[in-house]
């Protein structure tokens, strides 16, 4: 629920209420539709962006719906909590409310795209021309074949290409589950014998007389079934890409018991109409047409045995079924689309939709074709399809793992600058996108785990330097600085209910090798956070697991790395965190090692045997380029490493940046400005404000 | 016994077969692979000997397209298999001739 308070604020208190009214739920979700006058390029932006936005929280609603079945199937063994009923109750009325306001809102939008269609029309071309820099985090290509060269074939006036054809026809013909949708690579192997042209059909006696045909036929038939998940299909789709330069379409239906040739063309159908039926054009490819419908009944169903040649024929055939024409040369690919979008929606395609219906034909395709290039936008791409989640394209650090119910984001801030630890809480936590665009810019995530941690090394007591006490800093006096933030945050929020569990890096090390610079000092220090989590105020937003962490690292070690990351997930493992939330955890997980008398003694004979060991190595080894030297001359080696001695160390102050004090220095200059970038996307003058301390 | 059996999967893991890439017009080019070797690589080298820009060409095996990724193996492909090249196809409307 704190998620969902988190998108939508206000909804935590209306699902506390029994029975909330239509009213009171679409409230939440109010998004205006934009008339011809007023669709410029924002509101269509905002538009899409909230658009996409109600799609997320549905997603999430559908959560809460199999919640409510599961709990559903719980109640009977428990004494019922009718509070729990009235939020799950409330959630599945959201959920139906936000349904029934993105089909409104979407019908809505759609009708305006249709009706202006010059309105449209730039807007099209804006976003065919702009798409790249308003979807940064899409890079090369849109989907896995789809590239912005293709992408482009939407845009106004251009002949639509095999891309955008199949990408869509696999999709909708996927989300549809009773139409195979063929590719239009399909007809060029198995229906036309003309090189790729498409003008010259197999003829039936080829056809029924090739077993090499008809087996080719039913080994691809099989792969496209499968790579669509579809058990039977009642419908397959062919687009067909006739002489080079026209699309049109075929469809089996082997409900209906027809096969219509779909063409968009006017002069082409009505001169065919005219015709005997033995001379109309599409006479051959409907034979061909015939015996595929034949012989992909074998696969649709095993026991069905479909003629269509013979006399029990009660099949109906058009070679030129009635569809609306295209009054231009442009638009037949996009009519190609809406003749699929038509069958798997209402069975066939139907010319005679009034003007309300969403899927009508318009005399210029452009609504369609907008809808097409932002619906390849929205893709639900790896591995967030919002707008808002577009970090990970720019970071490394910050990586997005999909999972069933959410993200996780994992990210890695560096703990030096104050400004920016004050910052980071706020960029995680989140705003609703019904604010304005400066609120909406952050993240819209809770923190759940927080995971301090930089090594340290090599200083005896009297070479404590400025590294040490930046490590030192960090781990512990900016450590609880962030936590302090956190806290802030969720308490000003009012996130009671979801602590953020923090592992603190513990050490068995107190000083026991020696040679760490203030790294035991910081360690030890962390320790006392286990007395204040019970004497101070802050322990419903934060809880405590601390990992008394061994040697992963040195030549001695108890555990690998991974070994040990294995054991700190456990830490977060929900049963251990439902623990950390009553009491905090000490883990020891360093092995036994610090039990062992005269540690330091050990490691550091064993230390000294491998040095010598690599000593013995390197000697060696130069033993063996003096030999080489010898062997295979000198005379260049020796003029160079005349000079080179002299250089050495050498350095040109005019090109030396001297950096005092400490900050994060990236690409994308400190860390208030990468977080600008990862969030936004891009620079706003108040990050450039900030005073860098660290530059 | 056990042992013997496995032995051979690394074998052919590893033993080059012959894909045959046939255009439309019927023209074959072959080629020797390995397994475990990127179609993209094929893709690329086809691409190269018939002089054509490899982003107009789509390869095809068994009527699936075939992605950068894939390899012989990944698609389960054996000796003497055919891939099929197509040109790629826009559509507009200019009357067909017949």
């Amino acid at each position: 629920m704190d998620l969902l308070e988190s998108f939508l604020p206000g909804s935590s208190e209306l699902l506390r209420k029994n029975r909330p009214t239509f009213a009171d739920c679409s409230c939440l979700f109010a998004i205006p539709v934009p008339t011809a006058k007023a669709l410029n390029d924002e509101t269509y932006y905002s538009l899409t962006s909230q658009l996409s936005f109600l799609a997320r929280c549905i997603d999430i609603l559908k959560d809460g719906r199999d919640l409510r079945q599961g709990i559903l199937l719980c109640l009977p063994g428990h004494t019922a909590n009718p509070s729990i009923l009235i939020a799950v109750n409330g959630l599945t009325k959201l959920l139906e409310v936000a349904l029934s306001v993105q089909r409104t809102t979407l019908s809505g939008f759609w009708r305006t795209l249709d009706d202006y269609l010059d309105a449209s029309r730039e807007q099209l071309a804006h976003l065919i021309s702009s798409a790249r820099v308003r979807y940064p985090n899409i890079g090369t290509s849109i989907t896995k074949y789809v590239d912005w060269k293709h992408f482009a074939t939407l845009g106004v006036r251009q002949w639509v290409d095999d891309e955008i054809i199949n990408h869509f026809v696999e999709k909708w013909c996927t989300q549809s589950r009773a139409t195979l949708g063929l590719s239009s690579f399909f007809p060029v192997n198995h229906l036309f014998q003309d090189n790729g042209n498409c003008s010259k059909v197999y003829s039936i006696d080829q056809l029924v007389g090739n077993d090499t045909l008809r087996y080719k036929l039913l080994r691809w038939a099989n792969k496209s079934r499968r790579a669509q998940k579809l058990a039977t299909f009642d419908q397959v789709f062919i687009p067909i890409n006739g002489n080079r330069n026209h699309w049109y379409s075929a469809c089996i239906d082997y409900k209906r018991k027809c096969i219509n040739i779909y063409d968009s063309l006017r002069d082409l159908c009505l001169t065919n109409r005219c015709k005997p039926p033995e001379q109309r054009k599409n006479k051959e490819l409907m034979m061909a047409l015939m015996w595929l419908a034949e012989t992909l009944a074998v696969i649709r169903s095993r026991n069905e045995v479909v003629h269509l040649r013979g006399d029990l024929a009660d099949w109906k055939y058009d070679p030129h079924a009635k569809v609306p024409f295209q009054p231009n040369m442009y638009d037949c690919g996009v009519h190609t689309l809406w003749h699929l979008r038509h069958i798997i929606d209402l069975g066939f395609v139907d010319g005679s939709l009034d003007a309300t219906h969403r899927l009508r034909f318009t005399d210029d395709m452009v609504g369609k074709r907008l809808r097409l290039a932002q619906e390849l936008l929205n893709e639900d791409r790896w591995p967030s399809r919002d707008p808002e989640f577009k970090s990970d394209a720019y970071c490394p650090e910050l990586r997005c793992f999909r999972t069933a119910l959410n993200n996780i984001v994992l990210s890695t801030p560096i703990l030096v600058d104050l400004v920016d630890i004050d910052a980071i809480p706020g960029h995680l936590h989140s705003s609703s996108p019904f604010l304005s665009t400066k609120a909406r810019s952050t993240l819209g995530m809770d923190l759940d785990f927080i995971l301090p941690g930089i090594p340290e090394n090599g200083r005896e007591i009297d070479g404590i330097d400025d590294k040490s006490e930046l490590a030192h800093r960090i781990m512990l006096t900016n450590l609880l600085r962030i936590l302090g933030a956190v806290k802030g945050k969720k308490a000003s929020r009012q996130f009671l209910t979801r602590p953020t569990q923090v592992i603190l890096p513990l050490s068995p090390n107190h000083g026991l090798f020696g040679n760490d610079g203030l790294y035991s000092e910081s360690k030890i220090s962390l320790e006392t956070l286990f007395q204040r989590w019970a004497s101070e105020s802050w322990g419903e937003c934060l809880c405590l697991a601390g990992a008394v962490i061994g040697w992963t690292r040195a030549m001695a070690r108890t555990f690998s790395a991974k070994e040990m990351a294995f054991n700190i997930l456990g830490l977060m493992h929900p049963l251990l965190f439902s623990i950390t939330q009553v009491e905090p955890i000490w883990a020891d997980l360093n092995g036994g090692m610090d039990r062992l008398p005269d540690l330091a003694e050990i490691t550091t004979r064993i230390r000294s045997s491998l040095m010598k060991k690599s000593d013995l190595r390197r000697a060696i080894a130069r033993d063996n380029a003096a030999d080489y030297k010898i062997l295979n001359g000198v005379d260049c080696r020796t003029k160079l490493s005349s000079i080179s001695p002299n250089f050495r160390g050498l350095i040109d102050l005019e090109k030396v940046i001297v950096v005092t004090g400490s900050g994060e220095v990236g690409p994308w200059g400190s860390l208030h400005t990468r977080w600008e970038m990862e969030a936004r996307g891009e620079f706003t003058i108040e990050g450039a404000m900030y005073p860098h301390s660290g530059v | 016994m056990s042992e013997e059996e496995q032995q051979i999967p690394p074998e052919d893991a590893n033993a080059p077969i012959n894909v045959k890439v046939v255009s439309a017009t019927g023209d074959e080019v072959f080629f020797k692979i390995k397994r475990s070797t990127k179609l993209s690589k094929l893709q690329g080298a086809y691409a190269n000997k018939v002089g054509k820009d490899v982003n107009s060409i789509r390869f095809l095996y068994d009527g699936a397209r075939i992605s950068d990724t894939d390899t012989p193996a990944s698609l389960d492909m054996e000796d003497n298999d055919t891939i099929d090249v197509m040109v790629e196809q826009v559509g507009g409307c200019v009357p067909c001739s017949s």
